[in-house]
């Protein structure tokens, strides 16, 4: 027995059962995790849902996380996992950081490596691609429609509904009738309070200076350089207008735009392969999720 | 009649002019009438910081720098840190990118291990010292007190010309990127921080002017920033500014701010070293600074409630000191609890105030060293100029990003500001020629279409003409001119038209503020309601009845029924002196709308918002003044 005590690898045996007793007495119960597994605990969601909105209530979190639906749940848990999996690989690269932002930084850089330092130019696409990539997102391109007009006003705050409308009625007969010029025409009405002119203009400056309505109108008229239509109502008042010209919407042919499209095209393809390697990345790791506190709602878990 | 007539030439001339479009700010494309003045007001922000500030980054501004700053302006979805997209509902036309000149650069490349940095003395010192705490250095939090104090407070400046040179450039160059004459302005410029040197309690007054470029690399690229470790008062930096028009042939102007916070600093009848205003001292402020930025996220400037007693819309976004920064609104004092020393200091603060005391000053010295137009710009510490009520972007990233429940306890903050800028074209030149010669105003955000023109003939059918500013360009001078020498017995006429946004809410009133210094050396000050919505009367002394309102809380919504699209109005003066020194400047206030806390309380679905956050304001523009000199 003595000679057993005295033998040196058994003393070493010891010291070292010695140390890692004092480490665990010290280092308490700190589980050494599998790197590979991603534990998903009402804890986890708590600190990810917290820096996501700056909301530091955890009673408000808590209250959050057991009022949502089970598809709404999912997708927090997913978008956490996906985080918590690139946030890891991105720790074998540089060191472990508490702060947040950093996190975010550190899964950023990441991303940029995944994206594997290319840029929107470079890579290999072919035509067919290009083509497909084209037919598939063509309404994307779609050019808005453009209208040049010149307008005459009839402000309701001037005149009120009823005259402001026999005014505008009357006017349009006269523009039609008498040889006016039509730069001439604006000051048979009131001042407008934007523009008179409107030079190739898109359909949102007409919405927000006129009405939705009176877009509509002025979409149904046909370019004429001596002819006035209306009335049309405004959110200000009556309008006879002059359409002097209208670029219809249309879909550029791949032709006009190829250059776009193949930019376009490329990113995609680049987007579509920066995320097969964030799969890549998530899918190497096990989700386990703690059920009993992230169901403290009682959800129908389906 | 004889030959037949076709429109059509004159057609193309006239929809050809510059008075023609009004798609988001973009000229047509050729002038070929030419055009001897502005017809178009382009709007922009001449304050924003970018992760290149050191208090932006201490902030939480990481990851948006010059280049996301004008991506976003002219009108392109950015990403914020909390992943959220942003975007401004109409770009801008113009924007300034002003980070803080002092230690530019220095915190976001010690975070990035910047080779370059790390070969300087400096920036090897305060790397490691930065690396032992960046995961937790924050502006509230800073693990490393005298880390944050040294670099703030300028002292620990990284100053190697190779370091510095490598920032500058960067953002000489992004805004070259940016700039597309006729499209979008990339102005270049800077901000020069001074304080006082810290005492005890820490920040307590402001000398802060922007530094705008009119010139581009070739010129820029001579110089660095000039910061406050360079010159701490207000005369060193004008001498930097006119070296650097003699080195160069270009120009520069300076845009102060931020009076409201000076502790009676900003418009002091002395100068930073103590001793009182003299002649030289005037002439040169008056020619390096045009203009003032009269209203950004820091509060209003442009009067105080203690000032002008009798204003009812004097108390507006007011910011009484740093100390609101800090604390609640809710917490400031009534008046009857400030100190006859704080109530003094206010007069050298708020602008009106300020140009009252320019026309003291000149019959005193021969020229007024006050003699500013008013610009509103933002100050936003996000990279982002957004302004809006309804589309908020926040003073600092962190607490204040968009879509943080948490910012209403920064409800003091405002969401302003924006400058108006009547220029030919949309260009570096056009742009700066406008604000040297103070042809621009401010907004609290809204899109205000704002006229202002003085002169002695004007008729009160003028206010109807739908050539309005051709009659208003040759009848007088516009809003930043001069008027002197009145005729006899004639008083001063003013042509003001005031259009709302044509997004935004209508127009309460225009009124007409006047300044002016009597015989027996008093300062007085007036406001004149001069234009009203509705149909109300303005009848002599009796206040007019208020515009009402339309704003619904819960929808954190308002509606147009009430004010009006345009007020235009040709107003005398009924009150002139001839012998008596005046300005004159219109301010425009709208009706009743939601304020930015209303729209967070309804989209975060915020209960128990305090009592004494505001929730409702009356936006508004103030103009550049015009002047009369007997």
């Amino acid at each position: 027995m003595k000679r057993i005590i005295k033998e040196p690898l058994l003393q070493f045996l010891l010291l070292g059962a010695c140390v890692f007793a004092v480490d665990g007495f010290l280092n308490g119960d700190e589980v050494i995790a599998d790197p590979h597994t991603i534990v998903v605990g009402r804890d986890k969601l708590y600190a990810y849902l917290q820096h996501r909105s700056n909301v530091f209530d955890t009673d408000q979190i808590d209250r959050y996380l057991s009022e949502i639906t089970q598809d709404q749940l999912n997708v927090i848990v997913s978008e956490y996992v996906q985080e918590e999996a690139l946030y890891r690989e991105a720790k074998y690269l540089q060191l472990d950081q508490a702060d947040y932002v950093t996190r975010l930084r550190l899964i950023q850089q990441l991303e940029f490596i995944a994206r594997g330092f290319m840029d929107a130019t470079s890579g290999d696409i072919s035509d067919e691609a290009i083509t497909s990539y084209y037919n598939e997102h063509n309404e994307t391109y779609r050019v808005a429609p453009r209208v040049t007009f010149t307008h005459v006003f009839f402000s309701l705050d001037n005149r009120g509904k009823e005259e402001a409308r026999r005014a505008a009625v009357s006017t349009l007969e006269r523009l039609n009738g008498e040889r006016i010029r039509f730069d001439q025409a604006p000051s048979l009405g009131d001042r407008f309070y934007f523009s008179v002119n409107y030079a190739k203009v898109e359909p949102d400056v007409i919405v927000s200076h006129f009405g939705e309505a009176m877009w509509q109108q002025i979409n149904t008229l046909s370019p004429s350089n001596s002819r006035w239509y209306g009335p049309f109502d405004s959110l200000y008042g009556y309008h006879v207008v002059m359409l002097t010209h209208k670029e219809e919407s249309y879909l550029p042919p791949l032709t006009e735009i190829h250059a776009r499209v193949e930019l376009d095209a490329r990113r995609e393809l680049q987007e579509r392969q920066y995320n097969q390697t964030i799969r890549d990345i998530v899918s190497a790791y096990k989700v386990k999720l703690d059920l009993d506190t992230l169901d403290k709602g009682g959800r129908d878990t389906d | 009649m004889s030959s037949s007539f076709s429109p059509f030439p004159l057609t193309a001339i006239f929809l050809f002019t510059a008075f023609g479009s009004y798609a988001n700010g973009q000229t047509p494309a050729s002038n070929a009438v030419d055009r001897a003045f502005p017809d178009q007001v382009y709007w922009g922000d001449t304050h924003v910081h970018t992760n290149l500030s050191i208090d932006a980054f201490l902030t939480g501004n990481r990851l948006l720098g010059a280049e996301e700053a004008y991506r976003f302006a002219r009108g392109e979805t950015i990403t914020l840190h909390n992943g959220a997209a942003a975007k401004l509902r109409r770009p801008l036309d113009f924007l300034v990118v002003a980070d803080h000149a002092f230690a530019m650069g220095v915190l976001l490349k010690l975070d990035l291990s910047d080779p370059l940095l790390l070969q300087t003395e400096t920036g090897k010192a305060l790397h490691a010292r930065y690396q032992a705490i960046k995961e937790t250095l924050s502006w509230s939090n800073p693990t490393d007190p005298d880390l944050v104090w040294d670099i703030w407070f300028g002292e620990q400046d990284v100053r190697e010309p190779v370091f510095r040179r490598s920032i500058w450039d960067s953002v000489i160059d992004s805004a070259e990127e940016f700039n597309d004459p006729g499209k979008f302005t990339a102005l270049i410029g800077y901000e020069w921080t001074s304080e006082r040197p810290p005492e005890s309690d820490g920040l307590k007054s402001n000398y802060h002017r922007v530094l705008i470029f009119k010139d581009g690399k070739d010129k820029v690229g001579q110089v660095l920033p000039f910061t406050r470790n360079d010159g701490k008062s207000p005369q060193e930096l004008w001498q930097y500014m006119s070296d650097y028009q003699e080195k160069t042939g270009g120009d520069v102007l300076a845009i102060p701010h931020g009076g409201n916070v000076s502790d009676g600093k900003m418009f002091a009848l002395t100068d930073y070293f103590g001793n009182p205003l003299s002649r030289s001292y005037a002439e040169t402020r008056s020619a390096f600074e045009p203009l003032f930025e009269v209203t950004q996220v820091k509060g209003d400037g442009e009067t105080h409630p203690l000032l002008s007693a009798t204003d009812e819309f004097a108390d507006y976004e007011t910011w009484n000191s740093w100390e609101n920064d800090i604390e609640r609104r809710g917490l400031d004092k009534p008046q009857d609890a400030w100190s006859d020393e704080e109530k003094s200091k206010k007069v050298y603060e708020y602008a009106r105030s300020a140009l009252k005391l320019g026309l003291q000053q000149e019959s005193k010295l021969g020229v007024n060293p006050f003699k500013f137009g008013m610009i509103g710009s933002s100050d936003a510490h996000t990279s982002l100029s957004m302004v809006d009520e309804n589309n908020y972007g926040g003073r600092n990233t962190i607490p204040d990003e968009r879509y943080n429940p948490e910012r209403i306890d920064r409800s003091f903050n405002s969401a302003a500001g924006y400058a108006g800028v009547w220029a030919e074209q949309n260009t570096r030149e056009a742009l700066f020629a406008a604000m040297k010669r103070k042809e621009a105003y401010a907004t609290t955000g809204p899109r205000i279409t704002l006229r202002f023109f003085g002169g002695w003939d004007y008729q009160r059918d003028d206010a109807f003409r739908p050539d309005l500013a051709t009659i208003g360009y040759n009848g007088g001078v516009p809003m930043g001119g001069d008027l002197t020498n009145a005729p006899a017995g004639k008083s001063p006429v003013f042509l003001i038209r005031a259009v709302k946004d044509p997004d935004g809410a209508n127009l309460d009133r225009v009124q007409v503020v006047k300044g002016w210094h009597s015989g027996d050396g008093k300062l007085h000050e007036k406001v004149y309601d001069v234009a009203v919505s509705d149909g109300r009367d303005i009848l002599a002394d009796v206040k007019v009845a208020s515009v009402g309102s339309t704003v619904d809380l819960e929808e954190a919504s308002y509606t147009n029924q009430i004010g009006d699209p345009e007020l235009a109005v040709v107003w005398e003066d009924p009150d002139f002196s001839a012998q008596e020194r005046a300005f004159y400047y219109v301010r425009v206030i709208e009706i009743p709308t939601p304020r930015w806390t209303a729209y967070d309380a309804k989209f975060q679905n915020l209960k128990n918002v305090p009592e004494e956050v505001p929730m409702v304001i009356q936006e508004r523009a103030y103009s550049s003044p015009i002047w009369y000199t007997p």
